[in-house]
């Protein structure tokens, strides 16, 4: 029944935000309650499943170790969202500026179904579900020209269609073992669906046209909550079936997937000034790493991806909320308080301490350094372009004329400065003494029966 | 088989008058036969009355489509990136592709009239899509892609629940592809308001 709650709770709380947009304190009240009543069916929440059609979504370990800093994550995008708000009016688009947590919300919920139902083909469907929801927030610019956010469900539709073959083709091939093609089927069809949701290099190009109509707490959910999902599923699916980790090239393509993307995430965060494209590409640098890690099939490897993976999701969390606040307040406290979060942020997302992604990258350096100098050395300097591109973000706020502070109280850009202090606070002691985060995951790492 | 190859015939027809035509009332109505004849295909891999399910999800999305295309005044659109020509040749390449495909290799032992049925549809939805320049008719493209996937997923999965899912997720899919058109003229206008007052 947990998992029912949470999808029910999600929905509301979309509904929700969607009614209240025009009231913005009360918009940041449902978020809060609604984030309490999701972090209370996640604590104390049944593990026993609950059957709908046949099939049982359950809240066992492992998916309580994946939902609770994805739907963390989420309700805090959702609480940025009031900061981008702007005078209520009737407009079709400012309505979606106004209401983009219920979007966020909408979007969880069928990714809390995705992350605890025990079939792959149907986790596979409700993973795009929730990217196609998330397409609602999509503001295409141009009248004459079809966008990125239709060229994006078309390329989900592509990558869907892909993953449900390989699904298939994973049942069969227990019942034909001799038949080794339906491996290299499975290979190629699970690379690639999930290089193309995951944005991995060279499947990346719907990035770029897609973040341009999407707002940047959009893209953040995107690259934050709603890709990992696709990296746990195939963790699962490595968990569950021996063969396709045993037998096929399957780690050979993450490496090189992972080898390819970091540094053409940094290569083109480099040239970038557009907020959403900056934020896509800086993710790509930190996903790189965590298919490396995933490709090089250890124990401690696989502890670094998941870190990075997480912090992953807190750094653009954090330079998302610090977009919000440079764009949207302009006054010079707002303005410096958006460059800290944007900063730290960018700080975990390159690696550098005390944001736990520093230890993440050192376990997974530690596997190749010494065999592979030059896959240490284009990781390295992609750590260096994303803190280059992030400190000249900064600079750039620092550097542009504001306007004094204004005496009169506001509430909501205080509550959201007081979060972004808490994630701040959160990545640095989680940075400091990592094994907390380590026991944690290592729970999950030990049912992995397939890592050395 | 008489029956069985007119089905076939009627579908490579209509995906690819959803293509050629560039009116898209005609393209609309195209795509709802496709969605009927297609259902008629699933029938020798389901029940009918499960089958016929199909033609229901996709009139409706066909609707949804249909319904925005009028709001939006997409009949004022250009709506391809090549002249007709062009895309009658991209076309026979892709029915003489396919055929080449479905002829000459097996995949999870399907029949090569459903292979063909179900690549034929995938190869057009893609083909639409690559060459539109507007949103609805990407739409079009998409739910052809997916109603041809469905053909495949239904004929190497026996899962109701995975078959019911993809007919709701074409309804959603035209849902949200409505929305991104609706949206996408608002900010037209929205822009041409701004040139206009300035």
């Amino acid at each position: 029944m947990s998992v029912l709650l949470l999808v029910i709770v999600c929905l509301v709380a979309g509904i929700a935000v969607r009614f209240l947009r025009r009231w913005l304190r009360l918009v940041v009240l449902a978020t809060f309650v609604s984030a309490l009543a999701l972090g209370a069916i996640l604590a104390f929440g049944s593990a026993a499943p609950f059957y709908f059609f046949g099939r049982a979504l359950a809240l066992d370990l492992s998916a309580r170790a994946f939902l609770i800093p994805a739907l963390a994550l989420g309700a805090t995008l959702a609480f940025f969202a009031p900061l981008n708000f702007e005078t209520a009016s009737d407009s079709f688009a400012q309505i979606l500026v106004n209401s983009q947590g219920a979007f966020l919300f909408w979007g969880l919920a069928p990714l809390v179904i995705a992350v605890t139902i025990d079939s792959f083909p149907l986790a596979i469907f409700f993973w795009a579900l929730g990217l196609i929801v998330l397409m609602l927030l999509a503001q295409p610019r141009r009248e004459g020209s079809v966008g990125g956010a239709a060229q994006f469900i078309l390329v989900t539709v592509i990558a869907v269609s892909s993953l449900l073959l390989a699904s298939r083709i994973m049942d069969l091939y227990p019942l034909t073992p001799e038949n080794v093609e339906l491996i290299r089927t499975t290979v190629i069809l699970l690379a690639l669906g999930l290089g193309i949701l995951l944005a991995v290099a060279p499947f990346h190009v719907w990035l770029g046209p897609l973040a341009d109509e999407m707002p940047t707490l959009g893209v953040a959910f995107l690259v934050g909550v709603a890709q990992p999902v696709g990296v746990w599923l195939l963790f699962q699916r490595m968990n569950n079936l021996f063969w396709l980790t045993d037998k096929s090239p399957l780690f050979t393509v993450l490496l090189f997937g992972g080898a390819l993307t970091a540094p053409v995430g940094a290569l083109l965060a480099l040239g970038e000034h557009r907020d959403g494209r900056l934020l896509a590409y800086l993710a790509l640098v930190s996903l790189g790493h965590v298919l490396i890690g995933l490709g090089l099939d250890t124990q401690l490897a696989t502890l670094g991806a998941l870190t990075a993976l997480l912090d992953r999701a807190c750094g653009v969390a954090l330079v998302a909320g610090g977009l919000a606040f440079v764009r949207h307040h302009p006054e010079r406290r707002w303005q410096l308080i958006g460059a800290g979060a944007i900063l730290f942020g960018g700080m975990a997302l390159a690696g550098i301490p005390p944001a736990p992604s520093f230890a993440a990258r050192w376990a997974l350096y530690r596997e190749f350094a010494a065999t592979n100098a030059a896959l240490l050395a284009t990781l390295l300097a992609s750590n260096a372009v994303v803190l280059i591109v992030v400190v000249r973000v900064v600079w750039d706020i620092l550097n542009a004329p504001a306007p004094e502070n204004a005496d009169a109280f506001r509430l909501v850009p205080w509550l959201s400065a007081a979060l972004v202090a808490v994630l701040v606070v959160a990545l640095v002691v989680v940075g400091l003494a990592p094994q907390m985060l380590a026991s944690a995951l290592s729970q999950i790492i030990e049912t992995a029966r397939y890592l050395k | 088989m008489v029956a069985g190859t007119l089905m076939l015939v009627g579908l490579v027809a209509a995906a690819s008058l959803v293509v050629l035509l560039a009116d898209w009332r005609l393209a609309l109505f195209a795509l709802t036969a496709q969605y009927v004849l297609a259902a008629f295909v699933l029938g020798s891999l389901l029940p009918f009355d499960t089958a016929i399910l199909r033609a229901i999800s996709g009139t409706l999305a066909v609707l949804v489509l249909y319904l925005t295309a009028r709001q939006t005044r997409a009949y004022h659109v250009n709506v391809f990136i090549i002249c007709f020509a062009f895309r009658l040749f991209a076309l026979a390449l892709v029915v003489a592709s396919i055929f080449g495909i479905a002829s000459s290799m097996t995949f999870l032992n399907l029949a090569p009239r459903i292979l063909f049925s179900g690549l034929f549809l995938i190869a057009t939805g893609i083909l639409v899509a690559i060459l539109s320049r507007n949103v609805l008719r990407l739409g079009a493209g998409i739910l052809l892609f997916s109603s041809g996937f469905c053909i495949l997923e239904t004929a190497t999965e026996s899962s109701l629940m995975l078959y019911g899912l993809l007919n709701i997720a074409d309804l959603l899919l035209a849902i949200v592809v409505a929305h991104l058109a609706k949206i996408s003229l608002d900010e037209g206008l929205a822009q041409q308001r701004r040139g206009e007052s300035a």
